[in-house]
C-alpha cells in the first residue's frame, strides 16, 4: 500500500490500549516476511504492515482463537474479502459479531485487478480512498464457449492434477464445517490420487454456492494450478441468477440453500 | 495469557522444503498455513505439509527412554538407555561383525545430527550401512 | 422419505458410480408429507443442474418431478419418457472415463510465477 496506514495504526493504538480489543489480528513482519499475527499490545504495533502480494485466511485463523477464548473481544484487519468473509462466519454462527470489531483496509486498483474483485472495499474504510470494482467473469465465458464433450475433456484434464491436499478447503473461509464431506468415505472412496474426480471437486463446489465469497485463496494454494475459483464462481452466479443472493453482502439475509424457503421458487419444468 | 503467533519455518518432509508457518495460539501449536511469500512453494503445500504440525503434541510422541523388561515397556534413565544400548551393539559387532549392524536415520532430524549419525556408524561402528528415511 | 433428504452429494456421488441419469420424483408444491421438504430440492436441484452443465454433463440427466403417490399413471410416463431422453443422450461421459484405468493427466509445463 502506497498510503502510510498511519492513521489506521493510531486507532488500532487506541483500542488496544483502551482494552476495547484484547488484541488484533492483521500481518505483521517477521524477519521481513508478512505473517499472521495478533497484536496485543500497542507497542508491538510497529511491526504491522499491510501487503498486497500474500493473503492469509486472516478470518479463519480468528476463529479458532475466538473459541479458545470466547470472552475476549477482537480487531480484525479486513479488506473488502475478508469482510464479506466475516458477514458470512457471523450468519453461520462460528464468530459473534458483537465479539469482533472489524478494521477495514481497502485494495489498490492493481489489487483489485489481479483478485477480479467485484467489490475492493469493506463496508467501512478508515483511510484512503475505494477501488473501482474489477469484476471480470470471461474465464466463466471461456468454458462455457467449449461444447459440451470438450468442457468435460477440460474439467477431467484439470481434476486429473489433483493430489489432494486439502489446500483448497483448508484456506477457504467459507470451510469450517468440523465433518468435512471431502472426508466422508462413503461419499467418496479414500486412497485414491487422484481422488473420484469430477465429484471430489464438485462436492465442494455445491457447498460454495451460496457461501463463496469470492476471495481467490483456493487457486492461490492449488499446487497443481486447478482453475477451482472458476467452479466456485459459476455456482456463485448461478445462485445470484436464480435467487438474487450474493454472499457476504448482509448480515441478516440466509443462502437460499440453508433454509427450506417458503415454496415460491418453481424450477422450470416441473409442472403441478 | 492470550497470545497468537505464527512461527516461519520448513516442512520437515520431504526435500523440497517447502516455507510453513506454525501457528502457535497460547503456546500449543494447533496449525499449518502455507508460507505465501516462499520462493519454492509460492504458497502451496502438499496434505503432509498442511499436517506437518500434527506430530508435534502427539500423545504417543517418546518423552523418556523406555526399555523393555519382561515383554513390557519401561521407563528408565539415559544411563541405563544408553548403556543398555552400548553394550548389546558392541556384543553384536564384536559377534557377528560390523556390518550386521544398519543405521537408520530420519528427515525429521536436523542436517547435523544426520552428520553425526552417519559418522559414528562409519567411524566408530564400522559399517557403512547407513541410510535415511527419504530413501525409502 | 422426503425429497428434501436427497443431498445434493447423492447426485453426485449416483453419477459418479456411473449413473446415466437421476431422475428424482417428490411430492407436489404445498402437499408435502413432511410440511415444506420439496421447497429445497427445487432449490438445489436448480443449482446442481447448473453446475452439471459447467462441467460438461448435461443438465437433461438431472431431472425433477412432482408426482403424487396416487398418480400412477403420470409415473409411469415420466419414467419412459427420462428413459427416451437419457437413451438419446447416450451413456454418461463419467463412465466412458471412470473405465479408464487412469485419467489423463495434464502434460503442460506449470507456470511459475516469478
Amino acid at each position: 500500500m502506497k498510503e502510510s496506514m498511519d492513521k489506521t495504526r493510531e486507532k488500532m493504538a487506541r483500542m488496544l490500549d483502551e482494552g476495547v480489543v484484547s488484541g488484533i489480528l492483521g500481518l505483521g513482519l517477521r524477519h521481513g516476511h508478512p505473517v499472521p499475527c495478533l497484536f496485543t499490545g500497542s507497542a508491538s504495533l510497529k511491526d504491522w504492515v499491510v501487503d498486497e502480494t500474500d493473503r492469509y485466511p486472516i478470518t479463519k485463523i480468528l476463529i479458532r482463537i475466538a473459541r479458545k477464548h470466547p470472552d475476549e473481544t477482537f480487531g480484525v484487519v479486513a479488506r473488502g474479502c475478508k469482510g464479506r468473509s466475516l458477514i458470512e462466519l457471523f450468519k453461520n454462527h462460528q464468530l459473534h459479531s458483537e465479539k469482533i470489531k472489524v478494521i477495514g483496509i481497502g485494495c489498490s486498483q492493481e489489487l483489485a485487478k489481479r483478485c477480479r474483485c467485484d467489490r475492493p472495499f469493506p463496508s467501512e474504510m478508515e483511510e484512503g480512498e475505494p477501488a473501482r470494482p474489477a469484476e471480470d467473469l470471461s474465464d466463466l465465458a471461456e468454458v462455457e464457449s467449449l461444447p459440451e464433450e470438450e468442457r468435460f475433456q477440460y474439467w477431467m484434464k484439470q481434476f486429473g492434477k489433483c493430489i489432494k491436499c486439502y489446500g483448497c478447503r483448508n484456506v477457504c473461509p467459507a470451510c469450517f464445517c468440523p465433518v468435512c464431506t471431502l472426508e466422508d468415505s462413503s461419499l467418496i472412496k479414500p486412497g485414491g490420487m487422484p481422488p473420484e474426480i469430477p465429484i471430489f471437486h464438485l462436492h465442494k463446489a455445491f457447498h460454495m454456492a451460496d457461501r463463496c465469497i469470492d476471495c481467490g485463496l483456493c487457486e492461490e494454494a492449488c499446487p497443481m494450478s486447478i482453475p477451482v475459483r472458476r467452479l466456485y464462481r459459476r455456482v456463485r452466479k448461478s445462485v445470484k441468477d436464480l435467487f438474487g443472493y450474493v454472499p457476504g453482502e448482509k448480515q441478516d439475509e440466509k443462502g437460499p440453500l440453508e433454509f427450506l424457503g417458503d415454496g415460491s421458487y418453481e424450477l422450470p419444468g416441473t409442472g403441478r | 495469557m492470550l497470545s497468537y503467533e505464527t512461527v516461519l519455518t520448513t516442512c520437515t518432509y520431504c526435500g523440497c522444503g517447502c516455507g510453513l508457518l506454525l501457528e502457535v495460539l497460547d503456546g500449543e501449536v494447533v496449525g499449518t498455513l502455507p508460507q505465501k511469500d516462499h520462493p519454492v512453494s509460492q504458497g502451496k503445500l502438499c496434505i503432509k505439509g498442511w499436517n506437518a504440525h500434527e506430530f508435534i503434541h502427539d500423545r504417543g510422541r517418546l518423552k523418556k527412554p523406555l526399555i523393555r523388561k519382561d515383554g513390557s515397556l519401561e521407563q528408565a534413565s539415559w544411563e541405563e538407555a544408553i548403556d543398555l544400548v552400548a553394550s548389546r551393539l558392541l556384543n553384536i559387532k564384536r559377534g557377528s561383525g560390523p556390518d550386521s549392524i544398519a543405521g537408520l536415520t530420519s528427515a525429521k532430524c536436523t542436517n547435523e545430527e544426520n552428520y553425526l549419525f552417519q559418522k559414528w556408524m562409519r567411524a566408530v561402528v564400522g559399517t557403512n550401512n547407513v541410510d535415511h528415511c527419504a530413501r525409502l | 422419505m422426503c425429497s428434501g433428504r436427497i443431498s445434493p452429494h447423492f447426485i453426485l456421488k449416483a453419477f459418479q458410480e456411473g449413473a446415466d441419469g437421476v431422475l428424482i420424483a417428490g411430492c407436489h408444491i404445498g402437499s408435502c408429507h413432511y410440511g415444506k421438504g420439496n421447497y429445497i430440492t427445487a432449490k438445489r436441484v436448480a443449482v446442481m443442474k447448473d453446475l452439471l452443465g459447467f462441467v460438461g454433463l448435461s443438465p437433461k440427466r438431472l431431472r425433477l418431478e412432482w408426482i403424487a403417490t396416487s398418480e400412477s399413471n403420470k409415473f409411469a410416463h415420466v419414467v419412459s419418457d427420462f428413459t427416451r431422453e437419457i437413451n438419446e443422450l447416450g451413456p454418461s461421459p463419467m463412465r466412458k472415463a471412470s473405465s479408464k484405468k487412469k485419467p489423463e493427466r495434464a502434460t503442460e509445463p506449470l507456470a511459475l510465477q516469478p
